[in-house]
């Protein structure tokens, strides 16, 4: 081993040793808010036993309920709710013997999806990530709001953004190349497997930069300026010494966007449509939704083979990440990192990170509109035709309206459940020492490992069994299985958040409280909550805003009544083609979230602080 | 296990400087995970006492604090405070039911509250004979004790490090509560403000006659403070006595490494004509004029420590009368705090020998210099082990 090397595991090992022992100070800390409750002698549960019971009783229920359901209808000779059969594994020996689904190719194409995703949240975000930290680009404030602008996009309307911008008919930039250098077709497809993870991975990029900017912020600068004086070139210090040491929070932000393209749904079902590319996520829904009788049974057996590799990078995720870190919190330290000064490249840096933002995100968003503003789309500008039929249409639609009312109630259930349980398991992990704590933990990480479509599915079968016995649990059709099913897709994101916030509040401001003679009730109302106020507003918001857009839940479990939004667009797109119509609802939508996030920006609550 | 339970009974009893003790700590022991934190800790604080922990950190002297509070769970032992078992085999009571103040060591104010809704929480919280409509006027007294009535309003995140701690002192008196716990309170203040806040706390002792428990790494906080001084090392007491006791004939050889004898040189003892003699490698004399802190009949190895206080610098021109003296070599030298400390070698041998003297006196590496001191300022041990 070389002495560069031996030094190198020498700034790696300080680097862990820092973060470990930041982790036993907080352990430390946390020591001895546990067991309070436990103090009376007579066996009654106390308050905070009680409350905190029943909250991690419940996320426990909703992460392990449904996927037993799933498995059970895997191994079910019939539909989920009927009692005269049997248990069997048909439907295991159809779906991966017999050929009911081609799986070799389903498991292909989601990893294609997967890996596309992942390498192009990677490229773009990381970039952005490491340049707008680490170097004097100048306008990285303004080009950081346009990048994480693009969080408030889902997916399903990037996939419409890029039909208008770039896809082969009437995308804006086909039509331009024909009509000026007679290009027939472009050199590259958004409807081929490599074009839609691309696109796929374009509503990635905000998460993965997210992701990495904290690590790379709290790294101590001094770490680099060490390989610099002695000797070491600017990209000799970004291959062994500043890439080693942000290696885990890549790795772990690499992780989560695989997972996300192994589960990826609706950019596959509206951009694969054309050319029948299906993934797991598209087959499952077509296997329930399109097929008559739907087949219950071979979906949910394909789905716990997905699981099972999801399930398997969960647990590596955990191994990586080892609790609180990486995962959306707020960043702590935060040194006055100096800027690696650019030169002269800086202006040159600058423009192509412009001219990339304005590819991925500024031109189909103004195509967008402007697409929604033609009485038909060809892709090019035609004064003649525009119009604003279309948000007419859209305002006017009773459907369209009962749609928006399901959203608004199911944003509105779905945050204000999601963020008590959260801030319940939060504090169940974070400050006390009960024994199940770790168990609660890796269980709120697992609703990452099922994707939105299983875990729809999965709800779906629960409910249709439970429902049988007794009215009460008969959700099915209602918009409480949405709120469910979206509040458990959520919840790993959400507590991520709350924990790490959890950490930042010192436990002996809560100490200091009970020994000055307050109750643990007492002390949760005048020191705890006050002080999580914030944090809890930027869960809520965060939730309402996420489950207002979530698709794949609403998708496999609503009837008739209880259409939301998401589930008119996709519907209005896929069943009756109307680029302009759907380009004008989710210009609202767009529209409606960024001017809610400005809003909130200016009250100062931001979802994505990055730390400056 | 009954000889145990007496023997600690008896330890309580002769420690104690009144009939009930306000606080009684009986075989406190906490692990976590394998490792012992604190291990089968006794301790006791008097009415109007100050008794201080101290120790190096990690030493299990918080963990301690905190299980008095109420804020830790021991695994084994017994805590009484002011006559009541709050900790014992059945029971743990929550810390709001243990009538205690707490002064943390980063002082746990609390950001979201002004200074007078930090000192006012334990009114409405905690049990005591103050009547609601005197609370304004209770606060404000408090805070007049503290020196800092004009703060009053302000928002806990705009006070400086010594206001913070001002106030936290304030609001862990304000229900004037039997037991006052002290989490190295003044670690965090700059030395001038330490020494300041040292003095503070003992006027605010004598006005209020509160029993203070007190952890601290700092040997001269807890001497200055303290009635009593319990050393602690690997979370055990190893040594227990008045700060003049601990100062002058400290019975452990961790004790006198942590409170710091600077100068250690090795002998042994010499039977010669009769006389039990010291020879070492700098002097010699006999065993009797020594201060011989060990049992009478030392044999064989043993250390001997001398403070650098107790060596005079100079040469006195009449008798030696038994004084020792030395001539040597200045090493280094240097100003340090209020007195001039000068490291003097000796030829031909590795033992140093530090001196403080007052006077300053502008001594170069090289010089020579004379040193002596009396026989009996010497401490002689049974050599350690270590």
């Amino acid at each position: 081993m070389s002495t560069r090397e031996q030094l190198l595991g020498r700034v790696k090992d300080a680097a862990g040793s820092v973060v470990d022992s930041g982790a036993t100070l907080v352990e430390r800390g946390q020591v001895g808010a546990e067991r309070l409750g436990e103090a009376i002698p007579p066996r009654l549960p106390s308050a905070k036993q009680a409350i905190l019971g029943t909250l991690v009783v419940v996320i426990v229920l909703g992460t392990l309920v449904p996927l037993s359901f799933l498995v059970w209808t895997g191994l079910w000779s019939g539909y989920p709710g009927q009692l005269d059969a049997a248990l069997t594994v048909g439907n295991f020996v159809r779906v991966y013997v017999g050929g009911f689904f081609d799986v070799a190719g389903l498991f292909t194409n989601s990893l294609t999806i997967a890996v596309g995703m992942t390498l192009t949240g990677m490229a773009v975000g990381l970039t952005f990530a490491w340049l707008f930290v680490r170097t004097n680009v100048p306008t990285k404030s303004w080009m950081e709001l346009v990048l994480l602008s693009g969080q408030g996009i889902p997916g399903y309307i990037y996939a419409i953004m890029y039909i208008t911008s770039y896809g082969p008919e009437n995308g804006l930039l086909s039509t331009f190349l024909r009509e000026t250098v007679g290009l027939d077709a472009l050199p590259f497809s958004i409807f081929s497997p490599w074009g839609i993870a691309f696109v796929a991975g374009i509503s990635v990029i905000p998460t993965f930069y997210l992701l990495t900017v904290p690590a790379i912020q709290d790294m101590n600068p001094a770490l680099e300026e060490v390989s610099r004086i002695h000797g070491a070139s600017t990209l000799g210090t970004i291959r062994s010494v500043s890439i080693p040491i942000i290696k885990p929070a890549i790795l772990s932000a690499a992780l989560v966007t695989f997972l996300y393209g192994l589960g990826e749904f609706a950019v596959v079902a509206i951009l694969g449509a054309r050319n029948g590319f299906d993934v797991y996520s598209t087959a499952i829904w077509k296997a329930i939704g399109s097929r008559f009788p739907p087949a219950y049974g071979e979906a949910a057996a394909l789905g716990c083979s997905l699981l099972l590799v999801t399930l398997l990078l969960v647990w590596y995720y955990r191994r990586v990440t080892r609790r609180k870190s990486a995962f959306m919190t707020v960043t702590g330290r935060g040194y006055h990192s100096q800027h690696w000064d650019l030169g002269r490249w800086r202006w040159p840096v600058a423009l192509a990170l412009w001219t990339t933002l304005v590819v991925i995100w500024v031109v189909p968003t103004a195509v967008m509109v402007l697409a929604s503003l033609h009485t038909t789309w060809f892709g090019h500008l035609d004064t003649s035709a525009l119009t604003l039929t279309h948000y007419a249409e859209a305002l006017a639609n009773p459907q369209l309206r009962d749609a928006f009312a399901n959203s608004l109630v199911v944003a509105g259930a779905g945050a204000t459940l999601g963020t008590v349980l959260v801030v319940g398991m939060a504090y169940y992990t974070e400050r006390t020492k009960a024994r199940l704590r770790g168990v609660v933990d890796f269980l709120s990480l697992t609703p990452l490992a099922v994707p939105g479509i299983i875990m729809g599915s999965s709800l779906l079968f629960t409910f249709l069994w439970v429902g049988k016995v007794h009215s009460l649990f008969d959700l099915y059709g209602t918009l409480a299985i949405i709120v469910i099913g979206s509040v458990i897709v959520f919840i790993p994101v959400s507590s991520r958040i709350a924990v790490g916030n959890i950490v930042q509040i010192h436990s002996e401001l809560e100490e200091a409280a009970r020994i000055a003679g307050a109750s643990w009730l007492q002390q949760m109302r005048e020191i705890f909550l006050p002080l999580f106020r914030n944090t809890a507003a930027v869960i809520w918001f965060f939730l309402a805003i996420h489950i207002f857009q979530l698709l794949t839940i609403a998708v496999m479990t609503y009837t008739t009544d209880t259409v939301v939004v998401p589930v008119k667009l996709f519907q209005l797109y896929m069943f009756r083609p109307s680029i302009e119509l759907v380009s004008a609802i989710s210009t609202l939508i767009v529209g409606l979230t960024v001017l809610l996030l400005l809003g909130l920006r200016a009250l100062g609550i931001t979802f994505y602080d990055s730390g400056r | 296990m009954d000889g145990a339970r007496d023997r600690r009974d008896s330890q309580a009893e002769t420690e104690a400087t009144t009939d009930r003790p306000q606080l009684t700590v009986r075989g406190l022991t906490k692990q976590f995970g394998d490792a012992f934190e604190v291990s089968d800790v006794d301790l006791s604080v008097g009415r109007d006492e100050i008794v201080a922990l101290l120790g190096p950190s990690g030493c299990g002297k918080t963990t301690c604090l905190r299980c008095i509070a109420g804020v830790e769970t021991p695994d084994d032992g017994e805590i009484i405070i002011d006559g009541e078992r709050v900790f014992g085999a059945n029971t743990s009571k929550p810390p709001e039911r243990r009538d205690a103040g707490m002064v943390y060591q980063d002082y746990a104010i609390w950001p979201h509250k002004t200074v007078y809704e930090n000192v006012v929480f334990p009114l409405h919280h905690a049990d005591h004979d103050v009547p609601r409509d005197e609370y304004g006027a209770r606060v404000a007294s408090v805070l007049e004790l503290m020196k800092i009535p004009e703060l009053r309003d302000s928002p806990a995140t705009e006070l400086s490090g010594g206001e913070q701690q001002r106030t936290a002192l304030a609001r862990s008196l304000v229900h004037d509560p039997g037991l006052l716990l002290l989490d190295e309170p003044l670690s965090n203040l700059d030395r001038e403000l330490r020494k300041h806040m040292r003095y503070e706390l003992q006027r605010l002792q004598h006005e209020l006659g509160v029993s203070i428990l007190y952890v601290t790494h700092d040997q001269e906080e807890a001497f200055y403070l303290a009635d009593r001084v319990l050393v602690m090392n690997d979370g055990r007491v190893v040594e227990r006595g008045t700060p003049r006791e601990l100062y002058q004939r400290p019975s452990t050889p961790f004790t006198r490494g942590f409170i710091g004898v600077r100068n250690r040189f090795r002998g042994s003892v010499e039977q010669v004509d009769g006389e039990r003699l010291v020879r070492t490698n700098l002097v010699t004399f006999p065993l009797a004029n020594a201060d011989c802190v060990a049992d009478a009949d030392l044999d064989g190895d043993v250390v001997c420590f001398l403070r650098p206080d107790d060596v005079t610098v100079g040469q006195f021109a009449g008798k030696t009368d038994g004084r020792l003296e030395l001539t040597g070599t200045v090493v280094a030298a240097g100003l340090l705090g209020d007195s001039y400390e000068v490291t003097v070698g000796f030829d031909g041998e590795d033992t140093q020998l530090v001196v403080h003297t007052e006077h300053y006196r502008d001594f170069d590496r090289g010089d020579e210099i004379r040193v002596q001191f009396q026989p009996k300022q010497l401490q002689v041990y049974a050599a350690e082990n270590r």
